[in-house]
């Protein structure tokens, strides 16, 4: 990533109360500051010349200087982009986010699904007081996500993460936290049989079945990996 | 073993069908009791079954009154098991079997590797 601002900055914008961007107007429609677009590799035009280009341009929240087009955050506390309208603008956290590393704002919001929403909430108390926390939001469910890598895990999975990679270092696309159940049947092996499993009926009028290998009675999680197995190779037939 | 099959007309009397991908049997196991010890199919994975329960007493074994055996073409009161083979070899673990008026009806999965699936041809 190309982007020049992002490699002289070190210092926390937040914490420098004069450092802003003179967002150009046309930027208005894209409010979020966290969003760390990679491909912004050229800044926004007026960026530079903000004059404070050692800084990254911020919306510097302690100061709400009334810069027009300006991140709409600094007011109110929060908002809503929708569809990842919000992935251009200042980039206010650039620092912490390259510390999280859980955050590729590089791509465009195609890998966003319809229908989800981006929310944005300031820290308002503690030591992260001003702290910008987004969310992504699935329409349905009202899940929230916070990440792109969660997204994409639940997209896939179909589970629910939440604040499982949050502080990875290393977690951009290496999430390995599916469960086997979810994983398709194929994961089942086919070609180690075991010796002998001894099915028991425990009621007969359910027609219910537990199995046993030896002594030791399968685990109700691997039975049910059976019955599914078993049904999709009867499918195959 | 209380069932040496030359005792028991009905009881282990086998159906066996083969399938494209699976084994079905069926076996008679007329007056079975499955509540208080329960029926047990082990399937090993050359092919060979066995099928374990229990022979009930006489619910109406009457305390008062001594009878004496005259015939028996019924397993006796007590455990019984049964064998027999599947034609080949197989996966125990996916086995879907029913216990319904008296036959145990079962379907066990072929042993094969996943490249063998037929795509819609054997």
């Amino acid at each position: 990533m190309a982007n020049p601002i992002e490699q002289s900055f070190t210092p926390d914008p937040l914490l420098s109360s004069d450092s802003f961007i003179s967002t150009d107007p046309s930027q208005q429609t894209q409010p979020d500051p966290i969003i760390i677009t990679d491909s912004d590799a050229t800044p926004p035009p007026g960026f530079v010349a903000a004059g404070n280009s050692s800084h990254a341009p911020v919306g510097g929240s302690s100061d709400p200087k009334p810069v027009p087009g300006s991140d709409p955050l600094l007011g109110s506390g929060d908002f809503i982009a929708v569809e990842g309208s919000g992935s251009k603008g200042p980039e206010a956290k650039r620092a912490k986010r390259a510390k999280r590393g859980s955050e590729d704002g590089g791509e465009t919001e195609g890998w966003l699904p319809a229908g989800w929403t981006i929310t944005s909430k300031t820290r308002t108390n503690g030591a992260t007081a001003g702290t910008i926390d987004r969310y992504y939001v699935e329409p349905v469910t009202g899940q929230r996500f916070r990440s792109k890598i969660e997204v994409k895990r639940y997209l896939e999975t179909g589970s629910r993460k939440s604040n499982s990679d949050a502080n990875a270092t290393s977690s951009k696309g290496t999430g390995t936290k599916k469960k086997k159940k979810k994983e398709a049947p194929w994961s089942f092996d086919f070609e180690n049989t075991p010796g002998e499993v001894t099915w028991s009926l425990v009621d007969e009028d359910q027609d219910l079945w537990k199995p046993s290998i030896g002594e030791e009675q399968v685990s109700e999680r691997t039975a049910q990996e059976w019955a599914t197995a078993f049904e999709r190779a009867c499918e195959m037939e | 073993m209380a069932n040496t099959g030359t005792v028991s007309p009905f009881l282990g009397k086998v159906n066996i069908s083969v399938g494209d991908g699976a084994y079905n049997f069926q076996a008679a196991l007329p007056g079975i009791s499955t509540d208080l010890s329960g029926l047990k199919v082990s399937i090993l994975n050359d092919g060979r079954v066995r099928i374990e329960g229990v022979v009930p007493g006489s619910s109406r074994a009457n305390a008062d009154v001594l009878y004496e055996e005259e015939a028996r073409e019924f397993p006796p009161p007590g455990p019984f098991s049964i064998a027999f083979n599947l034609p080949g070899p197989v996966d125990p673990r996916l086995t879907s079997s029913k216990y319904e008026h008296g036959i145990l009806d079962a379907t066990v999965m072929k042993f094969r590797l996943p490249p063998d699936f037929p795509n819609g041809n054997h």
